[in-house]
């Protein structure tokens, strides 16, 4: 019947027309970080590259900051590393180091997550612990409770433990953060276990070690790529944190430096070439985990908002 | 009341045909009962009168309109699915009261409407209730309450009692045929269960693989099936078909034999029911003897199952026999209790 | 020792590393917020008990109110454009057909990348000279022909400027939320309806919109509990320019603690925060209660 292909013809047009509205700031974003000076810097600004370049890639890029720190009006130090700078102290820590500072954070949180939460929600399927469901609602608490209400406390408690400035802090906050979700995810990935799973193994004379590595979690990994993803997530994209507990120029994390980039005072290409290139590099490592990984985002929202 | 005729109903979904060149006229009235195994294109012919499917090709009236481009909105046709599709959110009042609030019926007018039909389906006391309060044979009188209170000109039953236990499908499906009787409403109720075809139908259409192959009242089938399929698929137990040869006149199979002088040569199919065959004495005249292979007790009688070459016999048995396992039998039946079917088209001979 | 207690023991430690994280780094804090925000914390000795004077004073300063003002107002008008967006879209990808996964992947997009860069790219987009959106406008006869237009002089102007970023990026998971809902609303509820007479617009409302119910209360709950606790959107696009006309609460708050180091009042504030959003969540629970 061709009654609905008039319905098929609009479905198809809005979707487009609202593709190119969402992709276009990306995009925009993109042809920004090639674009030379020139063709950045006007008032009349073109809608494809006429000109490339990677100058702003390699200038945020490559940076020594320990040459920097001691040289706080570097505008003409040519030594091998320091591109002319033009005497923007903004920047204070190389794209480089700061990717790999989030980078580190970033992974450390990811296996802490897995671990932590795989073991909490293993223990609360299987096992009949005391006060099982309190100690349930109370993980899962932290979501409830905006992590700006802690900042001081937890300031106050870094700098007793010795964790201020620290990958470890940063790993431990983000980490906790994520007990939610995670432990959320970990139990439901283990109760859609049957049970009987386990008791068959239990019978055979497995150890309970061994039963979870060679049965729970080949069946669990759906949820384990789960919790994967919204720990490189929170970790990755996080910016209070990082801002507030992370001093040392050198343990930057990205997101700072490029704020630090974004909200200096230096020369009009340099701030925005540099800007757009690092937000570029910034968003390729989470772009890749969302293309590959995709469904255990949306899996991660849909799952707790079915079970709400 | 209404008739509905399906006229060459033909449905594809790209390669699969799923509705096969149905051709059927129910008369007003009637009860008629699609019956078949899962696939056979019951559900989708059903659903193609209902218009929740599309028709590939032919053509569906429901008295004398042509009802193929029809929206189902406006076919004034109800259904009772498999599921119930009670609205959850809604109490059984409301839910019954949708398909005249969709109609714009004025609320006075409403409100009789939904008594009379719950005191029908004896719903009255639960019209607070919501469906998820319910149980399963409760929701079942809802969702029937809901179809029945609008009046349409067609019922459709899809499996409706497939859900329920088994005490009580059969306590509805006298309800059912009651309510029918009541109402008189043309309706279409598709089913894989034998039993309730023969018990609630007026005429029962038999499909298989999207295509009818028979249909006639519920007795015609029972005694003179059509073909292969609709003699094995109706009568529980089911009926027993033997593959064998016809030479000289005499059926011939690994072990059952039978000197009925056939007028036909070549492969055949013999029919005969369970309960048609009887086990005598081996001194007696016999078609051939078999061995048990289980005997199964069900009160009102006993089965007994016997395997051949690679073909199995099930026989009635008298519930005061014993006849152990591995204990040779000897059959006989008679010519007049067999069903006769071409071994390549599966259809009934008359010999 | 009893079957039962060795598998409570087990249990209990397979949970340890989890509840050692949380008590270490959440309850602690939490009740030290609680603690701290009743002293007064003098960068030189030791604090001092004060009972309930740092919300005295916090609620007697202007700047609260005048955070606290900006974030309902903003909470407000976000809102409702997050909301609209993500149910369109969410209509629009429940289609069962080709291309319905790509655009849903294309619309959650924006969500995936960190605030931060959302922010930098709409900066971008924002520039007072070479913006792409300023360009646009100033086609379209906004602003001065040869002059800079500039969304963030105005307080008005910059909270919606910084409302359609936000929108682009949260709309996703919004969509996310409110999809499952659709999707999880059986095709037969649907078929039943069209054969008891109901238009399109009929099922939709009697049928869609109360059984959506739940996952707009969640899509919503998320939404203003994230809208009070804005910070990175302000704090880089307009730091709470112009004259604190866009600034949070919890840019007050950081700022407080971080920059005037105020740690008293500032943890009255985070605890003030934190019952706001408690109250709000219970009021929008309340509401949305009946699902079915």
């Amino acid at each position: 019947m061709k009654k609905y292909s008039g319905d098929w013809y609009w479905y198809y047009v809005i979707n487009s027309v609202l593709v190119i509205l969402i992709l276009f700031p990306i995009y925009w974003t993109f042809i920004s970080s090639v674009k030379k000076p020139d063709e950045l810097i006007t008032s009349e600004p073109t809608f494809y590259p006429h000109t490339w370049t990677w100058q702003y890639y390699d200038r945020i890029w490559n940076y020594d900051t320990a040459v920097l720190t001691s040289a706080t009006t570097a505008t003409n130090n040519s030594s091998k590393k320091i591109h002319k700078t033009t005497g923007s102290v903004t920047q204070t820590i190389g794209i480089d180091d700061a990717f790999t500072n989030s980078a580190i954070v970033s992974v450390g949180t990811i296996i802490f997550s897995i671990i932590v939460s795989t073991f909490a929600g293993y223990g609360l399927t299987f096992f009949r612990i005391p006060f099982k469901e309190v100690l349930f609602i109370l993980l899962i608490t932290p979501i409830l409770v905006p992590a700006i209400s802690l900042i001081i406390p937890i300031y106050k408690l870094l700098k007793v433990l010795g964790l201020t400035d620290s990958y470890l802090g940063l790993i431990f906050l983000h980490t906790t953060a994520m007990l939610p979700i995670g432990i959320f995810m970990m139990r439901n990935a283990f109760s859609s276990i049957p049970n009987s799973l386990r008791e068959v193994a239990l019978l055979e004379g497995t150890s309970e070690l061994k039963i979870i590595g060679n049965v729970m979690l080949p069946l669990a990994i759906p949820g384990l790529l789960t919790v994967m993803v919204f720990a490189m997530y929170t970790s990755w994209n996080d910016y209070v944190l990082a801002f507030l507990f992370i001093n040392s120029p050198e343990k930057t994390m990205l997101n700072i430096a490029l704020a630090k980039i974004a909200l200096g005072g230096s020369q009009f290409e340099m701030k925005w070439g540099s800007l757009t290139a690092g937000s570029m590099i910034s968003f390729i490592p989470i772009i890749i985990f969302y293309t590959l990984l995709q469904r255990y985002f949306v899996r991660g929202i849909t799952g707790s908002a079915v079970k709400e | 009341m209404y008739s509905v005729d399906l006229i060459n109903l033909t449905k594809k979904w790209g390669k699969v045909t799923a509705v096969n060149d149905v051709n059927l006229h129910i008369e007003e009235g009637e009860f008629v009962v699609l019956l078949g195994p899962s696939g056979c294109g019951k559900t989708t012919t059903m659903r193609l009168v209902a218009g929740l499917e599309e028709i590939t090709a032919g053509e569906i009236k429901i008295g004398d309109q042509i009802v193929n481009e029809i929206d189902p909105r406006k076919r004034d046709v109800s259904m009772v699915f498999q599921n119930y599709s009670l609205f959850p959110h809604m109490s059984v009042r409301n839910n019954i009261a949708y398909p005249l609030k969709m109609k714009k019926i004025p609320s006075a007018e409403q409100e009789k409407k939904i008594n009379d039909v719950s005191k029908l389906v004896e719903l009255q006391d639960l019209l607070d209730r919501k469906p998820a309060e319910l149980s399963g044979g409760q929701r079942q009188r809802v969702a029937l309450a809901r179809a029945i209170v609008r009046q349409p000109r067609v019922f459709l039953m899809d499996e409706p009692l497939s859900n329920l236990d088994a005490i009580l499908r059969v306590t509805m499906r006298s309800e059912l045929k009651n309510l029918h009787h009541r109402l008189g409403v043309t309706t279409i109720y598709v089913t894989h269960d034998q039993v309730e075809a023969m018990t609630l139908a007026s005429r029962i259409a038999v499909m298989s693989d999207g295509k009818l192959l028979q249909y006639d009242t519920p007795q015609i089938i029972f005694d003179e099936p059509s073909t292969k399929f609709v003699a094995g698929f109706i009568g529980s137990p089911a009926m027993n078909l033997i593959n064998g040869k016809v030479v000289n006149g005499k059926f011939i199979s690994d072990t059952i034999n039978a000197d009925f002088s056939i007028n036909y040569e070549g492969d055949i199919t013999l029919g005969i029911r369970p309960d048609k065959i009887d086990i005598v004495d081996q001194n007696f005249p016999n078609n051939g003897s078999v061995k048990v292979f289980s005997n199964e007790s069900t009160g009102e009688s006993n089965l007994i199952t016997c395997k051949m070459e690679d073909q199995s016999l099930i026989i009635k048995a008298d519930k005061n026999t014993n006849y152990e396992i591995d204990n040779e039998i000897f059959l006989n039946f008679k010519k007049e209790d067999c069903y006769f079917f071409d071994s390549k088209s599966e259809d009934r001979l008359k010999l | 020792m009893s079957r039962l207690r060795r598998e409570q023991i087990v249990g209990l430690l397979m949970t340890l590393p989890a509840l050692l994280l949380l008590s270490i780094f959440f309850l602690y804090p939490l009740f030290n917020s609680f603690w701290m925000s009743l002293h007064k914390w003098p960068l030189f000795g030791k604090p001092k008990w004060v009972g309930l004077d740092n919300y005295v004073w916090m609620i007697n300063d202007e700047r609260f109110w005048q955070c606290l003002k900006f974030t309902l107002v903003y909470t407000i008008t976000v809102t409702p454009m997050l909301f609209i967006v993500a149910i369109g879209t969410a209509l629009l990808c429940n289609v069962k057909t080709w291309g319905t996964t790509f655009f849903r992947s294309i619309y959650f997009l924006p969500v995936v990348m960190s605030f931060a860069t959302a922010s930098f790219v709409w900066l971008w987009l924002y520039s007072e000279w070479y913006g792409v959106i300023i360009f646009l406008l100033k086609a379209i006869g906004f602003g001065p022909e040869d002059g800079q237009l500039s969304v963030w002089t105005d307080g008005w102007t910059a909270m919606w400027a910084v409302n359609a970023m936000v929108t682009w990026k949260f709309a996703g998971i919004q969509m996310i939320i409110l999809l499952a809902g659709l999707q999880s609303i059986r095709d037969d509820y649907y078929e039943a309806s069209r054969l008891m007479g109901a238009s399109r617009f009929q099922t939709i409302w009697n049928i869609t919109l109360p059984l959506l119910r739940p996952s707009i209360a969640l899509a919503l709950i998320l939404s203003i509990a994230g809208s009070i606790q804005a910070y990175e959107q302000f704090q880089i696009m307009t730091r709470g320019g112009p004259m604190n006309e866009t600034k949070t609460l919890v840019m007050l708050t950081i700022g407080m603690g971080f920059d005037y180091f105020k740690l008293g009042p500032a943890a009255a504030l985070g605890v003030i925060i934190m019952s706001i959003l408690f109250v709000i969540t219970l009021i929008q629970l309340r509401l949305f209660r009946k699902a079915y």
